[in-house]
């Protein structure tokens, strides 16, 4: 058989995949089987690099794969947060394959249980080619008690990897804060996480470091809770400040202008101790 | 005739989480019941002496975490075990679902010589929640499961209320010892570290 020389060959598309805006240069006809902004460029979302999955800001700022979004949007509203044991409660096997092919799709199913998208999150960070936490050392990790020590070791970590691990500590946060009715305290949470954040070939070492890694995220995550206290404690302020300010006003005609001289709810807490 | 010698059961618990095992086992060994909604994290392991019969024997009993992550420990876990303690919550449907995968999962990685004679017991634990009006699994139908496996001992229990914990691990000592390897009383290969850390000195409960 003679295969001749190709003739008026021509460039009909370039697509290529922007991690915010999806599909670009992608034709027309493609568009009904291709979503234009697929979660992910890989067939999959599951198991796949971030490098491949679609962005979307978070509301702290973080670029995080939206399908994390996605899941924890719906993971909220359905009240997967005053769910007892959220995040440590086995998912039901026999709904996972098929919400993981729907999710593959960007969509999440109607009706799907809490701690199957509990699951789901958990499974994301564990399938992952490379762990969150995996730049670091296990003698960093192990070395970092203080809390000034974890938040330092946190600088070290490249920014797709912090994002997510802030994205996941607020998470965490989130759901120790809805303790009284979930029963997920910052250790508990911590203890069911912290398993997904590294990869590791030995499961016996993978074992023992998981209790540093515990420990990590829980020191995290009551910094969170606490600056999450005292930024609610320095609003309530304000606004008590506010009108102690407006009573000055009207008492003594006194133009105080307190509140527009600072510039963070932090400098407020400050200048209210 | 000087010559001490104790026997060694090892003993692995496995369910879902949130079932009871780490309760149950503390209600065991160190009669106590906490409240507290405490995650396992990887694996505690706890040791009780016995006598049964003229025998000494030193239960050594292996709380895993319900944690898919750590499913993957199996083969290290699991080696060596004389009886698998599978638990369940009577409340919980799923729970009792998954037993097929649990007891699937530990012959498939302690792969014990003869599959079909390796001591099981069935723990059906919370029989205490709401006195009972919240359970979703039957006693028959727990039974008939049972008898699916090959006649696996079945015990009810709670953990709270200290009902039936003695009886069922007595059979489970039982069955472990007539499963029995002789060992020696140290643990080898077994890392410190393995139980929870965090706590200074004394134990999981």
């Amino acid at each position: 058989m003679e295969i001749g020389v190709p003739t008026d060959v021509r460039h009909v598309a370039h697509v290529t995949f922007d991690r915010f805006d999806g599909f670009l240069g992608l034709p027309v006809e493609f568009e009904p089987e291709v979503p234009r902004r697929a979660p992910s460029a890989s067939t999959r979302v599951f198991g796949v690099s971030t490098e491949s999955m679609q962005l979307s800001f978070d509301s702290r700022g973080n670029s995080v794969p939206t399908i994390l979004l996605l899941m924890q949007r719906h993971l909220y509203a359905r009240g997967g947060l005053k769910a007892e044991g959220i995040f440590r409660i086995n998912a039901d096997n026999g709904q996972e394959e098929y919400v993981r092919d729907q999710l593959n799709c960007g969509i999440v199913p109607e009706g799907v249980d809490v701690h199957c998208l509990a699951g789901l999150i958990k499974a994301w960070f564990r399938e992952l080619p490379t762990g969150v936490l995996d730049s670091l050392s296990p003698e960093q990790v192990m070395q970092s008690q203080s809390e000034e020590d974890c938040a330092q070791l946190v600088r070290l970590i490249p920014p797709m990897e912090a994002a997510l691990l802030d994205w996941a500590i607020n998470l965490m946060a989130d759901v120790a804060q809805m303790e009284h009715l979930n029963k997920m305290n910052a250790r508990n949470v911590a203890v069911v996480f912290a398993p997904n954040m590294t990869k590791m070939a030995d499961p016996l070492t993978a074992l023992m470091y998981a209790v540093q890694v515990m420990n990590f995220l829980r020191t995290l995550i009551e910094k969170t809770l606490r600056e999450r206290e005292d930024s609610a404690k320095g609003l309530r302020k304000a606004k008590d400040l506010q009108v102690v300010i407006q009573a000055t006003e009207k008492g003594v005609g006194a133009k105080t202008n307190i509140l527009g001289r600072l510039n963070s709810r932090a400098e407020l807490t400050e200048a209210w101790r | 005739m000087s010559m001490r010698r104790r026997t060694l059961l090892k003993v692995i618990v496995l369910g879902d989480s949130g079932v009871g095992k780490t309760s149950l086992m503390n209600q065991y060994v160190h009669k106590k019941f906490s409240q507290q909604y405490k995650a396992t994290i990887g694996a505690d392991f706890v040791t009780k002496e016995l006598q049964i019969d003229d025998k000494l024997v030193t239960l050594q009993i292996w709380d895993t975490a319900g944690q898919e992550r750590f499913q993957s420990l199996g083969v290290a876990f699991y080696r060596g075990a004389d009886c698998c303690v599978l638990v369940y919550d009577v409340n919980v449907m799923k729970s009792f679902d998954t037993l097929d995968n649990w007891h699937e999962e530990f012959l498939k990685q302690a792969n014990p010589a003869d599959p079909r004679a390796f001591p099981f017991i069935l723990l059906g634990n919370k029989i205490d929640i709401d006195g009972g009006n919240s359970r979703v699994v039957s006693e028959k139908k727990a039974r008939e499961w049972c008898a699916s496996k090959g006649n696996i001992p079945y015990f009810e229990t709670s953990a709270k209320e200290d009902y039936n914990v003695d009886a069922a691990f007595l059979c489970i000592a039982k069955a472990a010892l007539a499963n029995e390897h002789e060992q020696d009383i140290y643990f080898q290969g077994i890392p410190e570290a393995v139980s929870e850390s965090e706590q200074r000195g004394g134990c999981a409960c």
